[in-house]
């Protein structure tokens, strides 16, 4: 069993048994996690059927980073796949919604560092929820206004700002 | 990684995490109340990570306008490879379109009512849209909007000009024009990898002959729903159609059909005024004819059932039909189905001889009498029934399938809401029941509450 090597041991939950394994950030912080969860990222589930002692590691994510991704997929993985039009799955689903929402009020630092995360981890929902999140706050909003949000030096000279202004006149105001 | 200066956080060494992923004390603050330390970690990202962001917005030109940020935004937005250009000014658009970046994924372009197009103008859209060379193309105009409503034939027949002129949509693997006004056998020539079409017919536009040949097309979906584009005949020859969709008000085209490798349909015909019937009573309301995998009888693995689903009323004044149920499916592009769903507005009336002349369709004998004659119903198994009132029609109707359908295995009623438990015809359906009990059968009142007859 090529994931006996990399799996660390196995944990109650739920009253059930399950494999866990562990994951090593880039400051040595290690996370034990059911293995269903840390699934939910492609690159760590590669790394687990590829085997290896003593954890994994994810050279690319500190510590604080990763417990928040780690928070993203314990929840999600919980969740089974909902049978359709269930009243069960319709609550769960906005339970879900609520999560990802309140995983969400993070700094911006740390949003930037989560989006690098889910990408570099591969957790797809994970991608599209921080960018749906950066997205949902540049939306509607003057550039001026986006600058200060995000600290973005306008570095522009006088000529290029007049040439942009002259390329836009008429398509996107 | 290489961290960020100052702002590591070193880490409270999780000794056990048992759960794994706890937060330990992160602070929350809400993304509104900035970065606080000024560094522009947005800018920061990897390009194809900003990409990412910009997609989300769904919007091209919202995207666009962080070109003004800074340096490292400007232009960005023109490698997104799905643009989607909605309700946006023809004229802006084009200048819009002129700096998107070729071999782009999908362009969706939407222009809304208060546009007005001039040929030229569309036909210049078109010509900078073939230059980006998408993957998949949706123009959806606005198909009441007046100001395009007299012109937009005319119009778009400059499409398929514009396209030759052109002549890049070699890379298009999927179009959707809605309305449609172009002759498909102008446009598909034109696009050899194309797999989707999807051509809702403009009610302004007409066309003899609808033809749609092509090599490349695996999935169709066709709306022809104005009586006034109504065309005489459909010709559809596609050898690698799996899918095909087709939504039609009447069904008074002629129809050649040769897509031998199709799996799937979806055909919906609203035949209100196309005389289709029974006699004087009956007319045809409603035909449509579907796929679906299926495994609500507990088959593993699925099962493909093609259902033709016919919806009958009962009419006090209708003059006879000119033509039967019988020949009207025998027209459709697919007469195989598996399933027959009859809806039936019966107003009160017998429909027992109406039930017989349906069955024609599934090569059974049919009756004119039906409660006498024998009519054999052998690879029946599952029927279903909605709305027992417990007529005596009704009665028969059940006496008469346990007579005809040796292999019923599962009859399933839903008793009307009017219905109370103890009329006669109730307790005979109980009778009936009990008599067939090898055949499983459930009740059900209108709540979904089901009923025990033990």
């Amino acid at each position: 069993m090529a994931a006996a090597d990399s799996c660390d041991g196995i944990s109650t939950s739920g009253g059930g048994w399950e494999k866990t394994v562990t994951l090593v950030s880039s400051d040595d912080a290690r996370f034990e996690v059911r293995e269903a969860a840390a699934s939910l990222s492609q690159t760590v589930r590669r790394m687990i059927r590829a085997g290896g002692d003593g954890g994994i590691p994810l050279p690319k994510v500190d510590a604080r980073t990763l417990s928040t991704v780690l928070e993203y997929c314990n929840k999600h993985a919980a969740v089974p796949a909902p049978a359709p039009e269930s009243s069960s799955a319709e609550a769960a689903a906005v339970d879900l919604e609520w999560f990802d929402k309140e995983l969400m009020h993070v700094d911006l630092a740390t949003l930037c560092s989560l989006i690098r995360a889910a990408d570099y981890l591969e957790v797809a929902g994970l991608l599209d929820l921080t960018c749906k999140t950066v997205a949902d706050m540049i939306k509607s909003k003057t550039a001026e206004e986006i600058r200060q949000m995000f600290g973005i030096q306008n570095d522009f000279t006088p000529e290029e700002e007049e040439q942009l202004s002259r390329e836009n006149a008429g398509v996107f105001e | 990684m290489q961290l960020r200066s100052g702002r590591r956080l070193v880490p409270s060494r999780p000794s056990a995490a048992p759960q794994g992923g706890a937060r330990r004390g992160c602070p929350r603050r809400r993304p509104e109340e900035g970065d606080g330390g000024g560094e522009d970690r947005l800018s920061g990202l990897p390009e194809e990570l900003i990409l990412e962001v910009l997609d989300r917005l769904g919007c091209a030109r919202e995207a666009a306008r962080t070109s003004g940020l800074s340096r490292r935004w400007r232009g960005l937005w023109t490698h997104l490879p799905v643009l989607t250009f909605d309700g946006m000014n023809p004229d802006s658009l084009g200048g819009a379109l002129a700096r998107v970046r070729p071999e782009r994924n999908r362009l969706v372009i939407r222009i809304y009512p208060g546009a007005t197009l001039s040929a030229a103008r569309v036909s210049s859209l078109l010509n900078a849209s073939a230059r980006i060379a998408p993957k998949e193309l949706v123009v959806e105009l606005d198909r009441y909007s007046r100001g395009v409503r007299v012109k937009l034939p005319r119009l778009i027949q400059n499409l398929a000009s514009a396209l030759s002129e052109a002549g890049k949509f070699a890379a298009l693997e999927s179009l959707a024009l809605v309305p449609c006004c172009v002759d498909p056998s102008d446009l598909l020539p034109l696009c050899p990898c194309l797999r989707r079409f999807e051509a809702q017919c403009h009610y302004n536009w007409t066309l003899d002959t609808l033809e749609v040949h092509s090599e490349s097309l695996e999935e169709l979906v066709l709306g022809i729903q104005h009586r006034s584009s109504m065309p005489q005949h459909v010709n559809i020859a596609t050898p690698m159609l799996k899918k095909f969709m087709l939504r039609s008000y009447g069904f008074r085209f002629a129809m050649s059909f040769l897509a031998p490798k199709v799996e799937e349909f979806s055909l919906e015909m609203e035949c209100g005024l196309s005389r289709v019937g029974f006699g004087e009573k009956w007319h045809l309301l409603w035909l449509s004819m579907a796929t679906a995998w299926t495994n609500r009888y507990g088959q593993f693995p699925r099962v493909r059932v093609h259902t033709l689903s016919l919806t009958i009323a009962a009419r006090d004044r209708y003059s006879a039909a000119a033509q039967s149920f019988a020949q009207e499916i025998a027209r459709l592009p697919v007469s195989h189905f598996s399933v027959l769903e009859l809806r039936l507005r019966t107003e009160g009336r017998g429909f027992g001889a109406l039930f017989g002349e349906c069955l024609k369709n599934f090569d059974c004998d049919q009756a004119s009498n039906w409660r006498n004659e024998h009519i054999s119903l052998p690879n029946l198994q599952v029927v279903e029934f909605e709305g027992f009132h417990g007529a005596d029609h009704e009665v028969d109707f059940l006496k008469f399938l346990f007579q005809s359908a040796p292999m019923l295995k599962r009859l399933t009623i839903e008793l009307s809401a009017e219905i109370s438990p103890d009329i006669q015809g109730c307790q005979e359906l109980c009778s009936i029941l009990k008599a067939n009990a090898s055949v499983k059968c459930y009740v059900y009142d209108r709540s979904g509450q089901k009923i025990s007859f033990a």
